[in-house]
């Protein structure tokens, strides 16, 4: 017959639990970073709104998880971009806030082009995704 | 289950403690925080960008700061009228072929704001990375402009 010391376990899931429960928060984020994106880092930010995310990296360009613009045309003309334009006519534009997640690495060119695509379809308020540093 | 026994007419007190439903919540709870926690936290930074293609404000040099980004390096441009602290540089190169941010920064701290130039603006190459364009707003705010455009016209 064996007999378990449960204690370590309990001290463990005690600890556990405080820890993330601390560094638990109330606030949702809306914002959910994937595709091997590192966003660039700044020091004033604010929250993110709830609105529709677009996601540009090496892989393309996605929304929602969905592939929208290949990494290769991503390098074209807007005419490329259309499918970007069918996305984001499924959202409700009395808002008009998009987030945009970008790679750090990625040329501006095609963020500058996503940007006024978003302005074209009415979304004019774009916020641009980045990772907080702590201001010194 | 808790039980009261005394021995040998003592009245000493042995209590046992069921432990089970105790780990059961604990492990239930470590579950739920895990699954629920965030471990990237994430910002935004607003473009101030106006619907077709306009920004904000006029693309002329008038009323605010202009940083324009490039291969070599930083380029500004302000309203003549704004008198500044001593003679400010018209660009900033590149140092070891990396933007340098802290420099933009304290030369834009040497800048009047808020009454005579509260605006700015950040425009860049198609080629710049767009990290060094995110780097560059960021600066800028740190240095007291509130409103900072992305130029994508």
């Amino acid at each position: 017959m064996v007999s378990l010391s449960l204690t370590s376990m309990v001290d463990m899931f005690a600890i556990l639990v405080i820890f993330l429960l601390v560094e638990s928060s109330t606030v949702s984020q809306w914002i959910e970073v994937s595709h091997n994106i590192e966003l660039p880092r700044a020091g004033m930010v604010d929250p993110p709104h709830q609105a529709p995310a677009i996601s540009i990296s090496s892989e393309g360009i996605f929304g929602n998880e969905k592939l929208l613009v290949s990494a290769k045309d991503s390098l074209r003309g807007a005419a490329e971009f259309n499918p970007i334009k069918q996305f984001l006519s499924k959202f409700d534009k009395r808002e008009g806030f998009v987030n945009i997640v970008a790679h750090t690495k990625v040329p501006f060119g095609v963020v500058r082009k996503v940007v006024n695509l978003c302005q074209d379809s009415g979304f004019g308020k774009v916020n641009l995704a980045v990772q907080p540093i702590a201001s010194k | 289950m808790a039980g009261v026994s005394s021995e040998n007419g003592d009245n000493k007190l042995n209590v046992e403690l069921n432990l089970v439903p105790f780990i059961d919540l604990l492990s239930s709870l470590t579950l739920f925080l895990l699954v629920t926690a965030v471990w990237i936290q994430v910002g935004t930074i607003p473009a101030s960008v106006e619907p077709k293609g306009k920004a904000r404000f006029s693309s002329s040099e008038d009323n605010h700061l202009t940083v324009h980004l490039s291969s070599g390096g930083f380029q500004l441009t302000w309203p003549t009228t704004v008198k500044a602290r001593g003679s400010l540089p018209k660009s900033l190169a590149n140092s070891r072929g990396q933007f340098d941010f802290l420099k933009l920064e304290r030369l834009l701290n040497l800048m009047p704001k808020m009454k005579v130039m509260p605006l700015a603006a950040v425009t860049s190459e198609d080629s710049v990375e767009y990290g060094n364009v995110v780097e560059t707003i960021d600066a800028i705010k740190k240095s007291g402009f509130t409103i900072v455009a992305l130029g994508t016209n």
